[in-house]
C-alpha cells in the first residue's frame, strides 16, 4: 500500500501497477487455456471470471 | 375471479417481450451500473453516464462495442473542440454560438460522408461540443469543468455498457455475416445460371435488384461485427473486396441478350455448375475456397471450348470475367477460414458532398436560431436549448424520413416529461437509498429500452430515455425544484421544435439525392471516358456499383431498371479495361498498337459527347480490322456500340 | 450431452464462485484493510507575540532557522523602556528617600516618648508605613519597568523551526499580535484520515508504517489515539437555536473520514519532516502477509 511509484513526478497507485501486471499475466493466461475457455457454457463470462482471479490473486499474494 | 385477474394482468403494459426480456435486463444492469459508478465516483452529474448508456444500448453486442469505442474517440475531438472554442471566444457569446454551430455543421457533413461508426464519432464529436460548451458561455470559467465532466460521462458509459454487453450479450455477427455472405454467393451463382440459360429478362432485373441491395447490405452488417469479433476486423478489407468483386458479377447486365452466340451446350454446361456450386453453398458446411476451386476448373473449361470467332470470343469474355469476379468473391470470403493469400482489389465509396453540405448548413441554421431565441429571451435555460438541439439536430440527419424521427423525439419526449414529474415529484419523495432509487428508475427505463429494440419507435424510445434522465437528473441527493423543472422541459420542447424548423426551412428531399446520384453516375461515365487509360478500373467500378445500388434503394422495388445508365457504365469499364488488357499484349511499335492508342485517345477527347465518341470507335474498328486484328476490332465494335446506347440514354 | 452441457454450465459457475472468493479476498485487503493516503504530517505551532509596543530595532532570527529554546528571536526598540525604568528607578530612590526620612522622623519621636503627644507619634508612624507601601509600589514598577525593558527581547520558548517570518526591522511590533511563528521541533505526528469503515483495524497502539510522498524510507509509529469527533453539517444552528436538518440525504451513504492520531516512534535518517507533508499510512495487522512486493521491487528497481 506504501509503495508507490513515481513516473515523471505523476504518482501511480499501486493498484494500477497490478492491474497492468495482471493485463499481461491474464492475456498470458488466456492464451494458454483459450481452448478450454471457449469450450465453456458462457465463454466471455469465464474470461472475466478468469481475470478477476488474477487481479486478486496478484493483489493479494504478491 | 382468476379469469378477471389474467385478464387484468394481460391488460397492463410490459415493457418487455420474451424475446427482448434479456436485452432490457441487461441494459437495464448497464444503465444501473453507470448511475452506481457515478454517485460513488462523486461526479458532477451521476445520471450523465446512465444517459451514455441508454443512448447506446443496441441489441447487437458488436454494435455496442463498435459504437462505444467510436462514441470515446468522438468525444474526445468534440472535448479538443471545446477547449479550442473555449480559448478562442470565451465572454464572446455571439462568436461562440457561431462557431459551435460551424463546427456542428462540419460535423454533421463528415457524419453524412463517413461510414459505418466513424460517423458515429463524428455525431459525438459535434453534439459534444454542443453539451459540454453551453452552460459554458454562461460561465467561462465552468467551462473546462463541464468538459471533462462531459468526457467522464462518456467513459463511464461506454465502459458500464460494453463490460455488460461483453459478459451477458451472445456474439452473433460472425456467424450473421457468414450466412448472408453464403447466402450472397448462393444466390449470384444462381442468377448468372439462369442468366446464361435465357430466362426472362424481367425476372432477371427483379433479382438483380433485390441481390445487389442485399449484398450492399453485408457491408453494413461488417461494421456491426467489426466490434464484435477480431476476425471480422482482420478481415474486413477482403470481405469487402470480395463483396465488390459479387457486386460487379451481379450487376454486369448487358443491354442485349448478353451469351448470343455462345455455344447452348456450354452455356448449359456452365449453368449447371454454377447450380451446383448454389447448392454446395446452400449446405451448411460448405467452404469458400472449396467453392473456387471447384469454379476455377469450369471457368478454364468454358475458356478453352469457347468458340474462336471474335463476336462469340467478346461474349465469352464477358462470361469469364463474370466467373473470375464470382472465383475472387469466394476466394476473398475464404479469408474467413484461412490465411488471406494474393493482393486484394481496391474498393471505394460514393461519397454525396452536395448532401453532406446541406446537412451542415442545416445544423448551422438550427443552431443559430436556437441562439438567437437565447440571445433575444435571455432565457436561462440556453444551455439546454444547445444540449438538446445538437444530437436532435444531428442524429436524424441522416435518418430516411427526418421529419418523422423529429416528431417521434418529441412524443419521446413529452412522454418522458411526464414520466419524469411522476418519477420525480411523486415517487422519489417516498424513498431513500440507492438500491430503492434503481428499482424506480428502472421501472420508467424499462418502456425506453423496449422502445428502442423496435424499429418504428427506436427514435421515440431514445428520446424519452435521455429525457426522461436529464430531466430527473439524479444527483448526491434529491432535489425538488419544479420550477427549475418545467423550465427545462419547456426547452426541450422548443429546441425540437427549432430542429423540426430547420428540417421544415432546409427539407430533405429524396428525389433531389436521386437527381444528384443520377447526375453522379453521368459524371463519372465522362471521367471514366475522359481518363479511361489511368484511371483504377476496379475502384471506379466499386464506387460506381455503390451509387448504383444506393440509387436502387432509393428508388425502391418498383424501378428494378430506372438506371440504364449506371449499368451502362459498369459495362464500358469493363469493356475498356479489356481492351487496355489486350493492348497491353502487343508490341507498341506496331501499326496496331498505334491504331489502339489513337482510338483510345479520340475516345477520350469526345468524353463529353459520347455520340462522336461512338463514330470514332467504330472507325478505329474498321481501320483495325483492315489491319488484321480482328478481336480487337470486335471489341472496339462492342465500345462503339455501348457509346452509343450511353448517347441515346443522355440525350 | 446434456450432461457434458451440465458440466460446462457447473465449470463457468464454480470460476465465478472462486472468482467472488478472492475478490472478497481483494476487498478486505484493499477496502477494509486499514490503510489511507490521505494521512498528513503535524506539529505544533507557538504563535510569538510581543509583550510590548515598539519598533523592531534588530532581528537575529533568519526564516525556517532552528532555533534552541531561549534563543533570542528580534529586539524593540528599548530606549523607551529604558527611559521609563530610569524614571521608575528615580521615583524609587525618592519613594526610598521619603521612608528613610519618615523612618529617622518616627525613630525620633519615638526616642522623644514622653515629650511630645502621642499623637505626633502615631502620625509619624502612620507616615512611615504610607513611605513604605510608597517604596513598595515605586520598587514593583520599578520591577515592571526592568520586566517590560527585558521583554524587548523576544526569545524562543521552545526548540524549533522558525516560520513565517515576516519582519524587518523598523517594523512596528504590537503587544499582543502575533508576528512570528516557531514549529516546535520535538513535536512531529501524523494524523491520518480513516475512513469510519476501516476503523475496527485501527486499535489504539499499534504499529503504523508512514511513508511520506517525498521520501522513499518508511518512518515507523502508533496509533496514539482517535479523534473522538467531526463536524456534522446537520447540526448547524437557525437563529433560534434549532438544528437545520437537511430534508434529503445522498442516495448512497458515504464513509466519513476520522482524525487518527499517530506519534512518531522512528524517523530515519535523511528524512525532513514539515508539517502538512502528505503521507500514506498503513496500520500494520498481526500476521499480515506481506504484500505489495511487486510494488516495492519495481521501486526498489527504479
Amino acid at each position: 500500500m506504501l509503495s508507490e511509484i513515481s513516473i515523471a513526478n505523476l504518482y501511480f497507485p499501486p493498484l494500477l501497477v497490478y492491474l497492468g501486471a495482471s493485463v499481461l499475466a491474464y492475456q498470458l493466461i488466456e492464451r494458454l487455456s483459450r481452448r478450454w475457455l471457449d469450450r465453456a457454457w458462457h465463454p466471455a463470462l469465464a474470461r472475466f471470471f478468469v481475470s478477476l482471479i488474477v487481479v486478486s490473486t496478484l493483489v493479494v499474494h504478491c | 375471479m382468476t379469469g378477471l385477474a389474467t385478464r387484468v394482468l394481460a391488460a397492463i403494459p410490459r415493457p418487455w417481450t420474451s424475446a427482448t426480456l434479456a436485452y432490457v435486463l441487461r441494459s437495464l444492469l448497464a444503465a444501473g451500473l453507470a448511475l452506481w459508478l457515478g454517485l460513488q465516483l462523486h461526479l458532477d452529474s451521476p445520471f450523465a453516464g446512465a444517459s451514455t448508456v441508454l443512448l447506446l444500448v443496441q441489441p447487437i453486442q458488436g454494435a455496442v462495442r463498435g459504437k462505444g469505442v467510436y462514441r470515446m474517440l468522438g468525444t474526445l475531438v468534440g472535448m479538443v473542440a471545446a477547449f479550442v472554442l473555449i480559448g478562442l471566444f470565451a465572454q464572446q457569446m455571439l462568436l461562440f454560438i457561431l462557431g459551435v454551430g460551424i463546427w456542428l455543421g462540419l460535423c454533421v457533413g463528415a457524419m453524412t460522408v463517413l461510414r459505418h461508426y466513424q460517423a458515429t464519432a463524428a455525431v459525438v464529436a459535434g453534439y459534444t461540443v454542443c453539451l459540454a460548451l453551453g452552460p459554458a458561455i454562461v460561465a467561462p470559467e465552468q467551462g473546462f469543468d463541464h468538459i471533462i465532466t462531459r468526457g467522464t460521462a462518456v467513459a463511464l458509459g461506454v465502459l458500464s455498457l460494453s463490460l455488460v454487453a461483453t459478459l451477458f450479450s451472445a456474439k452473433t455477427m460472425e456467424h450473421k455475416v457468414r450466412s448472408s455472405l453464403v447466402d450472397a454467393c448462393a444466390r449470384s451463382a444462381r442468377l448468372l445460371a439462369a442468366s446464361l440459360v435465357g430466362e426472362e429478362p424481367a425476372q432477371l432485373a427483379t433479382q438483380r435488384h433485390q441481390l445487389a441491395i442485399d449484398i450492399s447490405k453485408v457491408d453494413d452488417q461488417l461494421g456491426l461485427g467489426r466490434g464484435e469479433s477480431s476476425l471480422i476486423r482482420s478481415r474486413q478489407l477482403a470481405i469487402q473486396a470480395g463483396l465488390a468483386h459479387l457486386q460487379s458479377a451481379v450487376l454486369d447486365a448487358h443491354p442485349e441478350h448478353p451469351y448470343h452466340g455462345i455455344n447452348p451446350a456450354l452455356r448449359t454446361r456452365v449453368s449447371t455448375g454454377l447450380q451446383q456450386l448454389s447448392a454446395y453453398l446452400a449446405d451448411a458446411r460448405c467452404d469458400f475456397r472449396a467453392a473456387a476451386d471447384t469454379l476455377e476448373p469450369l471457368r478454364r473449361w468454358a475458356d478453352a471450348r469457347a468458340d474462336s470467332s471474335p463476336q462469340v470470343r467478346l461474349r465469352s469474355d464477358r462470361l469469364d470475367d463474370q466467373l473470375t469476379d464470382l472465383g475472387a468473391a469466394l476466394l476473398n470470403f475464404s479469408s474467413l477460414d484461412h490465411a488471406r493469400r494474393g493482393p486484394i482489389r481496391t474498393v471505394g465509396y460514393h461519397r454525396n458532398y452536395a448532401d453532406a453540405a446541406r446537412n451542415g448548413i442545416r445544423a448551422l441554421l438550427a443552431t443559430l436560431s436556437a441562439g438567437a431565441i437565447w440571445y433575444f429571451s435571455g432565457w436561462d435555460q440556453g444551455p439546454t436549448l444547445l444540449a438538446v438541439l445538437g444530437p436532435c439536430c444531428t442524429l436524424v440527419a441522416t435518418a430516411a424520413a427526418p421529419t418523422q424521427g423529429i416528431n417521434g423525439f418529441i412524443r419521446g419526449t413529452l412522454y418522458a416529461i411526464v414520466a419524469a414529474a411522476l418519477c420525480k415529484f411523486l415517487l422519489m419523495p417516498q424513498i431513500n437509498g440507492f438500491p430503492l432509487l434503481l428499482l424506480v428508475m428502472a421501472g420508467f427505463w424499462s418502456f425506453g429500452i423496449h422502445a428502442t429494440s423496435q424499429p418504428r419507435h427506436a427514435l421515440q424510445g431514445v428520446a424519452y430515455l435521455i429525457g426522461f434522465n436529464t430531466l430527473v437528473s439524479t444527483g448526491m441527493t434529491a432535489t425538488y425544484d419544479f420550477v427549475g423543472f418545467a423550465n427545462q422541459a419547456l426547452a426541450w420542447i422548443v429546441a425540437m421544435l427549432v430542429c423540426l424548423l430547420a428540417f421544415q426551412i432546409l427539407p430533405k428531399d429524396p428525389a433531389r439525392q436521386v437527381r444528384a446520384l443520377k447526375r453522379a453516375l453521368h459524371q463519372h461515365t465522362r471521367l471514366l471516358l475522359r481518363q479511361a487509360s489511368t484511371i483504377d478500373h476496379a475502384q471506379w467500378q466499386a464506387k460506381q456499383q455503390h451509387r448504383l445500388v444506393t440509387l436502387k434503394s432509393l428508388l425502391g422495388a418498383d424501378h428494378p431498371r430506372a438506371d440504364p445508365a449506371g449499368y451502362l457504365s459498369l459495362q464500358l469499364s469493363k469493356q475498356l479495361n479489356r481492351l487496355q488488357r489486350k493492348a497491353s499484349g502487343i508490341d507498341p511499335a506496331s501499326p496496331v498498337a498505334r491504331c489502339v492508342q489513337s482510338g483510345a485517345r479520340r475516345v477520350a477527347r469526345y468524353a463529353d459527347h459520347p455520340a462522336i465518341g461512338a463514330a470514332q470507335a467504330r472507325r478505329t474498328s474498321r481501320s483495325l480490322s483492315r489491319l488484321g486484328a480482328p478481336h480487337l476490332a470486335s471489341a472496339y465494335q462492342d465500345l462503339a456500340w455501348l457509346l452509343e446506347q450511353y448517347a441515346n440514354l443522355v440525350h | 450431452m446434456s450432461i457434458v452441457k451440465l458440466l460446462k454450465t457447473a465449470a463457468t459457475l464454480g470460476l465465478g464462485v472462486l472468482a467472488l472468493v478472492f475478490c472478497l479476498q481483494l476487498w478486505r485487503a484493499y477496502v477494509l484493510a486499514p490503510w489511507t493516503r490521505d494521512g498528513r504530517v503535524s506539529a505544533q505551532v507557538i504563535r510569538i507575540a510581543p509583550e510590548v509596543s515598539g519598533q523592531i530595532d534588530q532581528l537575529w532570527a533568519s526564516d525556517n532557522q532552528w532555533v534552541a529554546k531561549g534563543d533570542p528571536l528580534y529586539r524593540i526598540d528599548a530606549r523607551a523602556y529604558r527611559l521609563t525604568q530610569q524614571q521608575r528607578t528615580a521615583e524609587f530612590a525618592e519613594a526610598r528617600s521619603v521612608f528613610e526620612q519618615r523612618s529617622a522622623q518616627f525613630k525620633r519621636r519615638v526616642q522623644l516618648g514622653g515629650a511630645i503627644a502621642r499623637e505626633e507619634i502615631d502620625n509619624a508612624a502612620r507616615d512611615l508605613a504610607v513611605a513604605q507601601a510608597r517604596l513598595d509600589a515605586a520598587g514593583s514598577q520599578l520591577a515592571q519597568a526592568q520586566l517590560d525593558l527585558d521583554r524587548t527581547t523576544i526569545r524562543a520558548p521552545v526548540d524549533g523551526y522558525v516560520t513565517q517570518l515576516r519582519l524587518q526591522p523598523g517594523d512596528y511590533a504590537q503587544a499582543g499580535t502575533t508576528n512570528l511563528f516557531v514549529v516546535d521541533g520535538h513535536s512531529f505526528w501524523i494524523t491520518g484520515y480513516f475512513e469510519e469503515t476501516k476503523l475496527p483495524g485501527v486499535r489504539i497502539g499499534a504499529a503504523v508504517s508512514i511513508k511520506l510522498m517525498g521520501f522513499d524510507p518508511l518512518l515507523q509509529g502508533h496509533v496514539a489515539s482517535l479523534g473522538r469527533g467531526i463536524a456534522d453539517t446537520n447540526e448547524l444552528r437557525n437563529d433560534s437555536g434549532l438544528p437545520q436538518v437537511s430534508p434529503t440525504f445522498s442516495w448512497i451513504r458515504l464513509a466519513q473520514r476520522v482524525p487518527v492520531r499517530i506519534e512518531l516512534d522512528k524517523v530515519p535518517d535523511g528524512v525532513e519532516l514539515a508539517a502538512g507533508m502528505t503521507a500514506s499510512v498503513e496500520v500494520t495487522q498481526p500476521g499480515g502477509a506481506p504484500r505489495w512486493r511487486l510494488t516495492q521491487w519495481l521501486q526498489a528497481f527504479m
